[in-house]
């Protein structure tokens, strides 16, 4: 589905973000990425999600470069959700996921069809009794689950998202974090998330991308690379402080229920 | 859509046109006006009717059109501006695009007195005016919202004191009332020799700009997401401000300086529809035409030295404004 092949890129003059970033994953796969903060991750997902200009041949979606796509063939193979809704009008919830059809059409309203799509959106992500509420008076974990929904309706494979859960509670974090889980598990979807929490990762299975001062330090199972030691050397923590604090990923597993 | 409350906006229009008709200094019934056009098809009129029908189709029906367009093209313009600038505060008046017209238009008429040149020199200096308004917000990307405000503002004294000076060389005797009460706003002057130079123009930027209301909606949630949603999103920007410039610079060659309508009614159309860009576009459209169009019916039939159609839509604006604000604020 998504093949980056080393990557680096650097802001206009600028030190290099990404430096010989290399992996690959297949469609269906959940992926989370890892890393401090500066590392890269959002510059890597903004990348992959044709944000950037970006050398040639270095990014393939479903097998093409992705500079061969326009706007509306990417839409439809990837759905966005950042960190916050960029809603400066109070757009109902059920038009603010309608949205997710605008790159399939080419002039007028949206038919029965979008409409269609729209709804069963808001029904797979569990918020179509908030369909009339405006977007401007939601929580943030609704918010963030209204913009799972429109990267429902956009029909894609595959949804990339800017940490889900920052600035979230605990409460709002679980029902995001559940949600993801949910639909990867029925409904086929994946999700390429970054994030600063390796239990996220961990819960929501897949894999793991450790990514550090703009280079990619491991790529595999999120399970097996989330170890104490990995994640300490990720984030130049103390030996031990982990273990002292009486955290671990795979300990904090159970955190989001399921 | 909503599609009801476009028929309902639509039905109003058709209501406030017919009611617009017989309006005016040499009163008219609407059936007066049909039984002279109808003895002119017929060939056989009376010296009235003769009298009515030239009345009619070469003064009150150009003025008609006129306001329609240019109560459509300034409220459209001002609600797309709005949401592709994310910035409910803007309108064309603000962005300096019609102060940099009236600059272009008065360049036109007091050097060249030449209507086309008159008229490109308007759409330019629109142009102008809006290119210089986000140069100067670009200065200050602390607060992109309060600097394009302060940018537009900036630039719109700038154009107005361009226009100034022309006002200042201008022949007294008969460029100068001409450029005065044209900049104040009127519909007084409008030929249909003037209409048929702008009128197909204004007539498909309103229609385009009407129909992008799904463009638009992507645009408002900033250029990542609309790219995403898979919006073009700088080309679709610039489309949409490049037609949003061109049909209000072209209002200000029918019309002046009509303040206000482009930043209110598109407020007044989100208060009553809610802010969908699919519903909020064509109903801004047909609120700015009807408002444009009962304004200058009261503004040409009430007085009988005519009262400036710009002076008129700015006070009736400014309750407007105010009770939309206060509505928005007590929603929340």
């Amino acid at each position: 589905m998504i093949e980056v092949r080393d990557l680096s890129f650097a802001y206009y003059k600028g030190p290099k973000v990404l430096q010989s970033v290399t992996f690959r994953l297949d469609a269906g796969q959940t992926l989370c990425v890892l890393g401090p903060n500066g590392s890269g991750k959002t510059t890597l997902l903004k990348a992959i999600l044709g944000f950037l200009p970006l050398p040639k041949h270095a990014v393939f979606i479903a097998g093409q470069p992705i500079e061969t796509y326009d706007r509306p063939s990417l839409a439809r193979l990837l759905a966005y959700v950042p960190q916050n809704l960029g809603a400066v009008f109070g757009y109902k919830v059920k038009d603010m996921v309608a949205m997710g059809r605008t790159g399939r059409k080419k002039w007028g309203d949206f038919d029965q069809e979008d409409l269609k799509k729209a709804r069963a959106a808001l029904e797979l992500v569990g918020i179509l009794s908030l369909a009339e509420r405006p977007v401007t008076e939601l929580s943030g974990g609704q918010a963030r689950l209204t913009i799972i929904a429109r990267a429902l309706a956009q029909d894609s494979r595959l949804i990339l998202m800017d940490e889900p859960t920052s600035g979230l509670d605990l409460s709002n974090q679980a029902l995001v974090l559940s949600t993801m889980k949910r639909l990867n598990a029925e409904a086929k979807v994946a999700f390429l998330m970054t994030t600063h929490h390796p239990e996220q990762a961990v819960y929501l299975g897949g894999e793991a991308l450790l990514m550090k001062a703009g280079r990619a330090l491991a790529f595999g199972e999120a399970r097996t690379l989330t170890t104490i030691k990995a994640v300490e050397d990720l984030y130049d923590l103390k030996p031990g402080l982990l273990s002292q604090m009486g955290l671990s990923p795979v300990c904090l597993e159970g955190t989001y229920g399921d | 859509m909503n599609r009801r409350a476009i028929y309902v906006a639509a039905l109003v229009f058709i209501l406030a046109t017919i009611l617009a008709l017989p309006l005016g200094r040499y009163p008219v019934t609407v059936w007066e006006i049909g039984g002279a056009l109808w003895a002119n098809f017929l060939g056989e009129p009376t010296a009235r009717e003769r009298e009515i029908s030239f009345l009619f189709l070469s003064v009150r029906l150009p003025r008609i059109f006129a306001a329609i367009l240019v109560g459509a093209s300034l409220s459209l313009s001002g609600a797309v501006y709005q949401s592709v600038f994310r910035n409910p505060l803007v309108s064309p008046g603000i962005l300096g695009v019609l102060a940099g017209a009236s600059a272009g238009g008065a360049v036109g008429i007091v050097v060249f007195s030449s209507w086309p040149l008159t008229q490109i020199l308007a759409c330019a200096g629109g142009v102008f005016g809006v290119t210089l308004s986000l140069a100067l917000s670009r200065l200050y990307p602390r607060s992109p919202l309060l600097a394009l405000l302060v940018g537009g503002l900036v630039c719109g004294s700038f154009f107005t004191a361009v226009a100034s000076l022309f006002k200042y060389v201008a022949d007294v005797d008969n460029q100068l009332p001409e450029l005065v009460y044209w900049l104040m706003g009127t519909l007084s002057r409008t030929t249909g020799t003037q209409l048929a130079y702008v009128a197909p123009l204004l007539t498909i930027g309103v229609l385009a700009l009407a129909a992008s209301g799904r463009t638009v909606n992507a645009l408002s949630l900033g250029e990542e997401e609309a790219l995403s949603l898979g919006v073009n999103a700088k080309l679709a920007r610039l489309k949409l401000i490049g037609l949003a410039t061109m049909v209000c610079s072209l209002s200000v060659v029918l019309a002046g300086i009509v303040n206000w309508v482009g930043l209110v009614i598109p407020h007044v159309a989100r208060l009553v529809l809610g802010p969908n860009n699919l519903t909020v576009l064509p109903a801004s459209a047909l609120f700015g035409a009807t408002f444009v169009l009962l304004t200058d019916a009261v503004v040409r039939s009430t007085w009988t030295a005519e009262f400036p159609l710009g002076v008129f839509t700015a006070i009736i604006c400014l309750p407007l404004f105010a009770f939309s604000l206060w509505r928005d604020w007590a929603r929340s």
